[in-house]
């Protein structure tokens, strides 16, 4: 009997040490639903669908959704949209908030974005500015945009990231959601974890 | 005499489906409309279309009666960046569904009025001549959701 002590409680120290690191790794590893994607603090001045000057600076402590698109942009914006208001819908919180920030300021007006913003949801915050600044949000986000002139003459349409961005309350870049991660519900579950 | 008879009408019953069956070559279900946001006048329709023929369809051509033209689209995603691309037809093997939906193949609409209504007719056209009318339903965002939620 006594010669099955040691190596038992060998093996079990052992089986126990490794659950510990095993259960470690994975809570770390699926923390969030969104793709890590860390990096610096940035800023950016834009202006809101209700002309308002905005600035990233300013909402601080808040959990922040962003993605790009245009209004003339049939397919795969307005369903984005129709997700984040849902998002905002799951979590009910003023310290979220939606942006959608154009990749077409040329024909995105405030007034035009004013009209188009409301029908998708009361609470995203539709913005629009120079294309320099909008330039340096794609920046931040590692990505680009650019106007494609397939669609015909006269028109135009603009590919830009279908990704979802999620900037922490602390004002850094630090979840991402590609276009097959758009589950409403698992990034409602994101913002709120990081809002307790 | 009766026995002739008999047959005669069986073989009608049993010849009946083959011609029902003929007549709808290509079966299209749950064919819906975006309704367009206030100030934009483009939107895309989806539908699944079911290629019943033994042969390939190929879908060439497709007008609304919301929109002044029509075109078929693919959203695609090219490094990393989403965009959209006309195609000049889809084609539909034999025997096999097909899914205009959101996020792939789509019907593009382009010049449409603020307000659509509630339902429009989509009138489809295939290399093969057939043509297709089909009343599709205008969906706002939140029952857009309901039909997106499938693809998600």
């Amino acid at each position: 009997m006594r010669r099955y002590f040691l190596p038992s409680v060998a093996l079990l120290s052992l089986a126990v040490v490794w659950l510990v690191v095993w259960g470690f790794l994975r809570t770390d590893k699926e923390r969030f639903y969104g793709d890590e994607f860390r990096r610096p603090a940035f800023d950016f001045s834009l202006t809101d669908h209700a002309n308002r000057e905005f600035a990233l600076s300013d909402h601080k402590g808040k959990v922040i959704l962003l993605n790009f698109g245009f209004t003339n942009c049939p397919d795969i914006c307005p369903i984005t949209l129709g997700m984040l208001g849902e998002v905002l819908d799951i979590v009910k919180d003023d310290r979220v908030l939606a942006l959608f920030i154009t990749v077409d300021p040329e024909r995105d007006t405030v007034a035009k974005l004013g009209e188009y913003i409301p029908f998708f949801h009361d609470h995203i915050v539709g913005l629009t500015g120079s294309q320099r600044e909008i330039k340096r949000v794609n920046d931040a986000c590692g990505t680009f945009y650019s106007k494609e002139k397939e669609v015909s003459e006269d028109d135009y349409v603009v590919s830009h990231s279908p990704a979802v961005y999620l900037i922490g309350p602390g004002g850094e870049m630090t979840l991402r959601y590609p276009k097959d991660k758009l589950d409403p519900k698992r990034i409602a579950e994101d913002v709120k974890s990081l809002l307790l | 005499m009766i026995a002739k008879k008999t047959l005669l009408a069986l073989l009608i019953l049993f010849l009946t489906p083959c011609f029902a069956r003929g007549e709808e070559k290509i079966s299209v279900k749950d064919p819906w409309v975006r309704q367009n946001p206030p100030g934009t006048s483009v939107t895309a329709a989806y539908m699944v279309m079911e290629n019943l023929t033994a042969s390939a369809e190929e879908l060439v051509r497709v007008s609304c009666s919301c929109s002044s033209e029509a075109s078929l689209h693919l959203t695609e995603t090219r490094d990393g960046s989403m965009t959209m691309k006309k195609v000049a037809s889809i084609e539909i093997p034999p025997g096999a569904s097909l899914a205009l939906a959101p996020g792939g193949y789509h019907v593009m609409l382009t010049g449409l009025s603020d307000d659509i209504g509630k339902t429009a007719v989509l009138e489809l056209q295939f290399r093969s001549g057939m043509r297709i009318s089909v009343k599709a339903s205008v969906l706002g965002p939140q029952d857009a959701k309901k039909r997106e939620s499938h693809h998600h």
